[in-house]
């Protein structure tokens, strides 16, 4: 027992550091954004910031992702096992999934220790999407990518600042890896600069509060939101459910993947075993168990603990078992830049399982994939290289008391879309339309909500598409009696007599001067019965061309 | 001559009177929801059967909450949409981001144009102002035919680039004036910015509280000419300037957040009669707390507003509008904010509310969730015989009833430590937001003066403002009706942007000095024909630049007077590093400074009334206390003084612990912190020397 547990805990102190920490996490976050460069963070904000314990656990967040929620603690948490160096002023980043238990290349992580008097007290991390990381394609997302020696720069642990002081030789690494070096350090840099901000929040705690009394504090704060959880978990009856569902391929093979979920509540815990679940397959959807766990909590939080207060305490109930080298945990060298199209699907058997139980609580299918469509080349004057990042949402899912949303993030997806104007300012591309498909959602008493549609003109020749979609073969589901969504679609030259349907995970295709590639993101599936829907809603729909 | 200031509010409209002397005279009356017109012609009806002298009106100046009520309550213009094709979804599809991660039964604001009254018309302009396709008139005509068909009352015409090239817009306007009267908004005219989805949604904000404003202001007229009365209306703005009916029924979302902004300019002048130029207004009343920002005695401006957001706020929660709106943190925290301890054992304050009704558990009206004033009122911070000018008699036993049921039981606590548990969680609730508004943009809360109103604001100022590090608090005598009073003393505004997209990095000076001239000139012709002298019209300009590669911009003022060379343009990229530098904690002095958007306020000073002294009493301060009565601070138990406002004089002092009671308001002294009565006034509590 440490002396930290003798301390008494009062919960209104208790309260007041958890939203001092909130507080604090925002503060970072806000940071980030407003000094950050690239259009994936300033527009599209795929980023998070949070603050841990010296043990590495995540005590307050400001995910604007779920996704990101959580992630940033196993690689700190690793470091901090291993014995990992830490000096006051240091700044680490990396980004490695195998080696640092990181997520994608593409996300780097920035940790900076607290220290007070020779003591490390917390850390405070940010996640940030990098508009590239090198490897294969521009914005790298290399469909075609079977290890992930194609996907990018892979970073280790390594310290940005010593003490203090930038490391030069790591950045210019950086710089020379990545095709948009001047975005990719001004957003290192806007990290860094959160982090700072999270460093001053936690040393006025623990001038108010005192080293010792403040540690206990946080244990008590991560063990409040188990408690809650728990309590949570205890209300819903002990139950064994089955969910499956499929990805439609990973681009190199055709074969479908399967997910499979055996999910147990039992007292105030709960197992998700993925038995059953596809072998790691060639392309990059493969998802370590790390992104699994991430994903399972959050379809948990989603359905049971949407007001509790979200830290590394939410995790001790849940018990994730995956069979080694599935898709769900991926070993070396399988690629895992688009894991989170796997992910989406998790959140789906998530979602199909509880409905057995609490079918009141959740949504039918949704769009369930990122849709990511990057397109990049060379600038024909001064040969720089640009990458355009594109990503987009679809229809929510029908839901027990309304329908999906029309075209709006969901889930563990939570983007904004970049505005055209800006699109077009920064790039030589020219967008054609943006638009919700009727008749893409379900039909359901509440009917699933519509996908939507992008095309993109590149107006030089010589930008090279790539697309990492999926649901253009499995549609996202109808839940209690409501019918599949649509498809998705990736669609070059529409209307016109050059159309062609792309592959959804597409590398490298060259497209011409004046080519349009058109986005058509997957609609949710409906729920209940369409017979039960309301007669005025039908209207609605038709009057507004929602349905035809 | 009088001027006449007043204020419709949620619950009260209030109104302030000010002559040639300076004298003021206030009243407040309940407000009439459903034709707030009736509440300010009788509230103006009593004012001058009160004013024996029935002098003349020079003047009226109005805030009010019928746009924003337009929104909240979905009383919105029937419209129709004319817009560039392929694109008649933006609108609805909006960011596609929400804040409220984990909630699967989210909904959003509903669209402000359904779907089948945005109509596409062919034509396309690119972001330089290009014309890629010409624009289709024939398509118009169609689509104004189809709208006018449907009985829409406006109509907003939105295309992409409209900010470059406003032509097609211009012209389509023309097209519509040849077809019908309606109402017209071109997205260009209201907002001169990229980023269409917020440009869109800045037109039909304004569209969507047209007609109700316009009905307001005209019932609002036609009851001033049945009374005769001549003088005209002016409406305060979010800017915090006024302007004449006339433009608002234009733009008639200039005044979505016209009363708060009415109580922060009426904090600016409370700090220039105190010769405070920092100053940090807290407004804390029965449902929430609000807080922002007056640096260098300038209020502080936010240009990313969203409308009917409620309290969560934040991108991608309302309706945004591109305009700039006086920065105010607002939470849910207000003296009715309900308390309540969770599974886990967690204490919550807020946001839920008890309201006015049936209200706090001290209420006695039926209320017994326990509320901040149920604990502030346990804790003796209140006097349960004055509670609102002694028209409510609070009962102490209800409220340790409440407490004791609702959290000291759950968490095996006394109830005064769980009444001071819920005042300091409620008070750390509000330091944040006070944090947000000052350290959180880079400003050192030890140098800035709070100024505390609202029903709530004084009980709990001192506490907040020693935790904030303010050295000093002052609690205005006109607290009760701080916005009506505010009126008065704001000056005319007119705020001009003009973007510069895909400018050099270093734009020509000559290009500069004709833009800014053309908005300045612009609006001091307009204020001057409103009948202000040259001498009280002036222009305030300032940039918005970012580092070439961001995407968000900081407001830099340009030096005074503008020199419009070489100079001036290296000397606003020092500027901006030093406030990125602020801001964000860090700056990058080799990198490019980029010029994205000009920018122009144009004021028209308004004289300020010089109000009477307050004379010191005769009376020994110890012959007006009122009584003595148990107050708790810290786990402490106190026998406090109690005094009367309005037996207060110039000079008095006295040391917490201590309770000042006035109509409206109390005022809670904590012990070591003393007050002073100023020659206005006004209540300044020292705090920083009495740790």
């Amino acid at each position: 027992m440490t002396d930290e547990t003798q301390i008494r805990l009062d919960p209104i102190t208790l309260e007041l550091v958890r939203c001092r920490l909130v507080a604090g996490a925002q503060q970072m976050a806000a940071t980030l954004w407003k000094s950050s460069f690239s259009t994936v963070i300033r527009e599209v904000l795929d980023y998070s910031t949070a603050i841990f314990d010296a043990q590495g656990r995540m005590v307050a967040q400001s995910a604007q992702l779920p996704f990101q929620m959580m992630t940033m603690s196993a690689p700190l948490t690793q470091l901090i096992k291993g014995g990992y160096p830490w000096q006051a002023g240091d700044v680490v980043l990396l980004n490695d999934p195998y080696a640092c238990c990181a997520q994608h290349l593409p996300d780097f992580m920035t940790f900076r220790p607290v220290f007070s008097c020779g003591e490390c007290v917390a850390f405070c991390g940010a996640v940030a999407h990098m508009i590239d990381t090198g490897g294969g394609a521009p914005g790298s997302y290399l469909a075609s990518a079977t290890q992930i020696f194609q996907e990018g720069l892979r970073l280790p642990a390594v310290k940005i600042s010593r003490q203090g002081e930038e490391n030069r030789e790591i950045l210019d690494l950086i710089a020379l890896n990545v095709r948009e070096p001047v975005k990719v350090l001004g957003d290192i840099a806007a990290m860094i600069a959160s982090t700072c901000v999270g460093e001053q929040v936690v040393q006025e705690l623990i001038e108010q509060y005192g080293t010792r009394r403040l540690r206990a504090t946080l244990d008590g704060i991560l063990d409040g939101s188990e408690r809650q959880f728990r309590h949570r978990l205890s209300q819903v009856p002990d139950c064994a459910c089955h969910a499956v569902d499929h990805l439609d391929d990973d681009g190199i093979s055709d074969d479908p993947i399967r997910i499979e979920l055996h999910l147990t509540f039992d007292g105030d815990g709960v197992t998700a075993d993925f038995t059953g679940t596809s072998p790691q397959v060639q392309g990059p959807v493969n998802a370590t168990s790390e992104m699994t766990c991430t994903t399972v909590n959050y379809a948990l939080m989603a359905v049971l603990g949407r007001d509790i207060s979200k830290n590394d305490g939410c995790r001790r109930p849940v018990d994730v078992i995956v069979p080694p080298r599935t898709v769900l945990s991926a070993q070396s060298p399988a690629p895992v830049a688009s894991r989170v199209t796997v992910c989406h699907r998790v959140v789906d058997t998530m979602l199909q399982a509880m409905a057995t139980v609490v079918p009141h609580r959740v949504m039918a299918g949704y769009y369930g994939v990122s849709n990511i469509c990057n397109i990049g080349g060379h600038d024909p004057e001064s040969g720089e290289p640009w990458v355009h990042f594109e990503i987009e949402v679809g229809g929510w899912g029908g839901r027990p008391d309304s329908d999906g949303l029309d075209a709006f993030s969901a889930h563990i997806h939570n983007i904004a879309n970049t505005p055209i104007e800006v699109v077009e300012s920064t790039q030589r591309l020219r967008v054609e339309r943006y638009e919700m498909i009727p008749d893409s959602g379900g039909a359901g008493q509440y009917r699933g909500g519509l996908g939507l549609r992008r095309d993109i003109r590149v107006l030089m020749g010589g930008a090279s598409l790539n697309l990492l979609g999926d649901h253009c073969k499995f549609a996202p589901q109808g839940l209690l009696g409501g019918t599949d969504g649509a498809t998705g679609r990736y669609v070059l030259n529409p209307d016109t007599e050059h159309e062609r349907v792309l592959p959804a995970k597409l590398s490298n295709y060259l497209m011409q001067n004046g080519d349009v590639i058109s986005m058509q993101t997957p609609g949710g599936g409906g729920f209940g019965d369409p017979e039960k829907r309301d007669p005025q809603a039908i209207v609605r729909d038709r009057e507004e061309g929602k349905v035809t | 001559m009088v001027r006449i200031g007043i204020d419709i509010g949620g619950t009260f409209t209030d109104l302030c009177l000010v002559n040639d002397e300076g004298r003021t005279y206030n009243t407040k009356l309940l407000t009439t929801p459903e034709d707030p017109a009736e509440g300010f012609l009788e509230i103006l009806r009593r004012a001058f059967e009160a004013d024996a002298e029935h002098q003349a009106v020079a003047q009226i100046v109005h805030a009010t909450t019928v746009a924003t009520n337009s929104i909240l309550e979905s009383r919105t213009a029937r419209m129709g949409m004319i817009t560039t094709a392929g694109f008649r979804d933006v609108l609805e599809i909006g960011r596609h981001f929400r804040r409220d991660l984990y909630n699967l039964f989210l909904q959003k604001p509903p669209v402000l144009v359904p779907r089948q009254r945005r109509l596409e018309v062919n034509q396309r302009v690119q972001y330089d102002g290009q014309v890629v396709r010409p624009l289709d008139r024939r398509e118009v005509e169609a689509a104004v035919d189809k709208l006018l068909a449907d009985d829409v009352q406006v109509i907003l015409i939105c295309y992409l680039h409209s900010y470059a090239h406003p032509q097609h817009e211009l012209e389509t306007a023309r097209i519509i004036c040849r077809h019908c009267d309606l109402p017209v908004v071109m997205s260009h005219a209201v907002c001169r910015e990229h980023r269409e989805y917020e440009r869109f949604s800045t037109a039909a904000v304004h569209g969507a509280v047209m007609p109700r404003v316009r009905g307001y202001l005209r019932n609002i007229e036609e009851g001033l000419q049945r009374r005769e009365v001549a003088a005209p209306v002016v409406v305060m703005q979010s800017n915090g300037g006024m302007a004449p009916a006339r433009t608002v029924q234009e733009q008639p979302g200039l005044i979505v957040e016209s009363g708060p902004a009415a109580g922060v300019i009426a904090a600016v002048e409370i700090g220039r009669r105190l010769d405070v130029d920092r100053l940090i207004p807290f407004d804390m009343g029965g449902t929430t707390a609000k807080a922002t920002l007056i640096r260098e005695g300038r209020i502080t401006l936010n240009r990313d507003f969203e409308v009917g957001s409620g309290l969560q706020g934040g991108f991608g929660t309302g309706y945004p509008i591109r305009m700039p709106v006086v920065d105010l943190v607002e939470i849910g925290t207000g003296g009715g904010s309900l308390v309540s301890v969770d599974e886990a054992g967690h204490l919550h304050v807020g946001p839920q509310s008890a309201g006015a009704d049936p209200g706090p558990a001290c209420y006695g009206r039926g209320g017994n969730g326990a509320t901040i004033t149920d604990a502030n009122l346990i804790l003796g911070r209140l006097s349960s015989e004055h509670f609102a000018g002694g028209q409510i008699r609070l009962l102490v036993d209800a409220a340790r009833e409440a407490i004791e049921e609702g959290v000291a039981r759950p968490l095996s606590m006394t109830v005064e430590s769980a009444a001071e548990g819920i005042v300091a969680l409620a008070n750390a609730q509000m330091v944040q937001a006070l944090q947000l508004v000052s350290v959180q943009r880079g400003l050192d809360p030890r140098q800035y003066v709070m100024v505390a109103f609202g029903g709530a604001g004084p009980m709990h100022a001192a506490e907040l403002a020693r935790e904030l590090g303010c050295p000093r608090v002052i609690i205005p005598p006109e607290a009760g009706v701080q916005s009506a009073w505010g009126l008065l003393v704001a000056d005319a505004r007119r705020d001009f942007g003009d973007a510069i997209p895909n400018q050099p990095i270093d734009p020509d000076p000559a290009l500069l000095r004709e833009r800014y001239m053309a908005m300045a000139e612009g609006g001091q012709e307009e204020l001057r024909a409103e009948g202000f002298s040259e001498q009280a019209v002036y222009s305030q300009l300032s940039v918005d630049a970012r580092y070439a590669g961001q995407g968000y911009e900081l407001t830099v003022s340009l030096p005074e007077p503008p020199s419009f060379d070489q100079a001036m343009i290296t000397r606003i990229a020092e500027l901006f590093h030093e406030e990125h530098l602020r801001r964000y904690g860090r700056s990058d002095p080799q990198a490019a400074v980029e010029w994205v958007t000009l920018r122009a306020s144009v004021i028209g000073r308004v004289p300020r009334p010089q109000p009477p002294e307050v004379l010191a009493r005769r009376e020994p301060l110890e012959q007006r206390i009122l009584k003595r009565q148990p107050m708790v601070w810290s786990g402490q138990s106190f026998d406090a003084t109690v005094y009367e406002r309005d037996r207060l004089g110039h000079g008095d002092r006295f040391t917490g612990p201590a309770l000042v009671l006035q109509t409206d308001a109390s005022l809670a002294v904590p012990p070591g912190v003393t007050a002073l009565v100023e020659p206005t006034g006004d209540i300044l509590l020292n705090i920083r020397d009495n740790p």
